[in-house]
């Protein structure tokens, strides 16, 4: 690592500090049989036509590219591993697929959709983080909606020339927060309060889940920072090679 | 790349320390030769039972079922049953509680704390609704590890497989699926190395060391992929992954248990839908 490198490094780290005192969890996932059977269904619905353009995506850059799918099938690993790390001095792993964001800022939303997809499967079934039955809940908020803002937010931040850095800490810290919010609603709806209906009942999830969520989200950011400055002294060829990466140069 | 999975290897030899407890036990499971199609529906079978009973009953019954199934023929032993229960409870009492609690205006409810200028309530539905939530959920997550704690994980992709799943996700699975041991023993490594030399002994170093090492195996996952690609391509690697899958036939005694059981299920949760507890008590 250069001089300058490990300084922002260093930088990261010290910020992270003074957040990882507080005791995150991994709380984000809905856990199997918290959704009826009609919400379940629905949310799996609305993942297919995502899930539709990630696959003919794929199919298309791996006929390209036969390598291409050893690169995705080791994103999705690193994304797994990643969520299943202990934070230092935190109880409880991320458990995030916090590699999802990283990952639609790379291959772009759509891909990404698909390799949340079966890190979510494999979370619920090696990890029991979240389940079967909210599986399609779970994919539309971690592995669509939030990667989808950060993709966004990463193609504004890079059209306006700002800081990369800050865009990705921006970024992913955000597409956290948003898969957050999205979780919350799911929640809301799926159980409404009986006194304030699903606004209130919305509202209440936001608050208590904000605990553990707003940290962690700051944590991630810093998180992908890392990771992406590694990514550009070390992995470059090996990605230009491949045809991505032409946004990251 | 080691493709062949090799039963006796992975039983004495851990990868990635205690990450993957649930694919160790799966492996070790009694159940493991008993034919992963039947383990699958019947897993994914009492889920939806769970998921449709109104009051709870169903769901109970079935948890019960698959705590037998787990514990006594898959031969687990409960203290790691109860550690691996112990995950996803923290999220239930979360979530729970704020089922339980609601917001208002009025002071209403039999339990009330003066908040912000409302009140934070809790009232026989509420408490009724979180119960019963959290029941459900509990009871899904038994049926949940039956599968999980039964079926290794190759044996649920060569299940998706044989249902038509795309073929481009089953073989991501794959490769994702053992790609993991790979990161999770690089991750290991690194981790022990950069404790060797005092990179754990405080918070500050602690987060220095943990994003050098994410930061570091991101690379690592991207160069092995590299190579693994090339060595697949050295022998013969043209675009298809196949395996050498035990064939575990189904035996007629279990078909007529399952024929049972969901017959027997069935019953119950009809009779809870149309609300005979509520007669007889």
């Amino acid at each position: 690592m250069k001089k300058q490198e490990k300084i922002v490094i260093m930088i990261l780290t010290g910020m992270a500090l003074g957040f990882g005192m507080v005791p995150t969890v991994n709380a984000m996932h809905i856990m199997e049989g918290y959704l009826q059977p009609a919400y379940c269904i629905a949310w799996g619905l609305i993942c297919i036509p995502f899930l539709a353009a990630g696959i003919f995506r794929i199919k298309k850059v791996v006929n390209e590219h036969r390598k291409t799918l050893l690169i995705l099938a080791m994103a999705g690993a690193y994304t797994f591993v990643l969520s299943s790390l202990k934070f230092p001095s935190v109880t409880g792993s991320s458990s995030h697929p916090t590699g999802t964001g990283l990952g639609a800022m790379i291959f772009g939303p759509s891909t990404m959709a698909v390799i949340g997809l079966i890190v979510l499967l494999f979370q619920a079934i090696l990890l029991a983080h979240g389940g079967l039955t909210t599986l399609g809940a779970n994919t539309f908020s971690m592995a669509i909606a939030g990667p989808i803002v950060s993709f966004i937010i990463y193609k504004i931040g890079m059209k306006f020339k700002l800081n990369k850095h800050v865009t990705i800490f921006l970024a992913t810290a955000l597409g956290d927060l948003f898969t957050y919010c999205v979780t919350s609603v799911q929640l809301g709806l799926a159980h409404p309060s009986s006194t304030s209906g699903v606004g209130g009942a919305v509202l209440e999830f936001l608050g208590i889940f904000a605990l553990t969520q707003i940290p962690l989200a700051i944590i991630e950011g810093f998180l992908t920072v890392a990771v992406f400055i590694g990514l550009e002294t070390y992995a470059k060829p090996e990605l230009s090679e491949i045809g991505f990466l032409q946004e990251v140069k | 790349m080691h493709i062949h999975f090799n039963k006796k290897h992975r039983k004495y030899h851990k990868h990635g320390g205690k990450t993957l407890d649930i694919d160790q036990y799966a492996v070790q499971s009694g159940l493991v030769d008993m034919n992963p199609d039947l383990k699958l529906l019947t897993g994914v079978l009492s889920l939806v039972l769970c998921l449709m009973s109104p009051n709870g009953i169903t769901a109970i019954v079935v948890a019960v079922f698959m705590l037998y199934i787990t514990l006594y023929h898959g031969k687990l032993k409960a203290l790691q049953y109860f550690n691996l229960i112990l995950i996803p409870l923290f999220f239930i009492t979360l979530s729970g509680l704020v089922l339980l609690v609601d917001f208002s205006k009025k002071k209403f409810g039999f339990f009330n704390i003066s908040i912000l200028g409302g009140y934070l309530i809790v009232t026989q539905t509420s408490m009724k609704t979180a119960f019963l939530v959290s029941t459900r959920a509990l009871c899904s997550i038994t049926c949940l590890y039956m599968i999980s704690l039964s079926t290794p994980l190759f044996e649920i992709i060569g299940v998706l497989r044989k249902y038509k799943v795309p073929e481009i996700i089953i073989e991501l699975m794959y490769l994702i699926y053992r790609f993991i041991f790979i990161l999770l023993e690089a991750y290991h490594n690194m981790k022990t190395a950069a404790d060797t030399r005092l990179g754990y002994c405080n918070i500050k170093r602690s987060y220095y060391s943990f994003f050098g090492i994410c930061s570091n195996l991101f690379v690592i996952a991207f160069q092995k992929a590299s190579k693994s690609f090339d060595a697949m391509e050295a022998r013969g690697y043209n675009g298809n992954l196949k395996f050498l899958e035990k064939d575990k036939p189904v035996k007629r005694l279990q078909i007529v248990f399952f024929l049972f059981y969901c017959f027997i299920m069935f019953m119950i949760l009809v009779l809870e839908r149309i609300g005979i507890w509520q007669k007889i008590f």
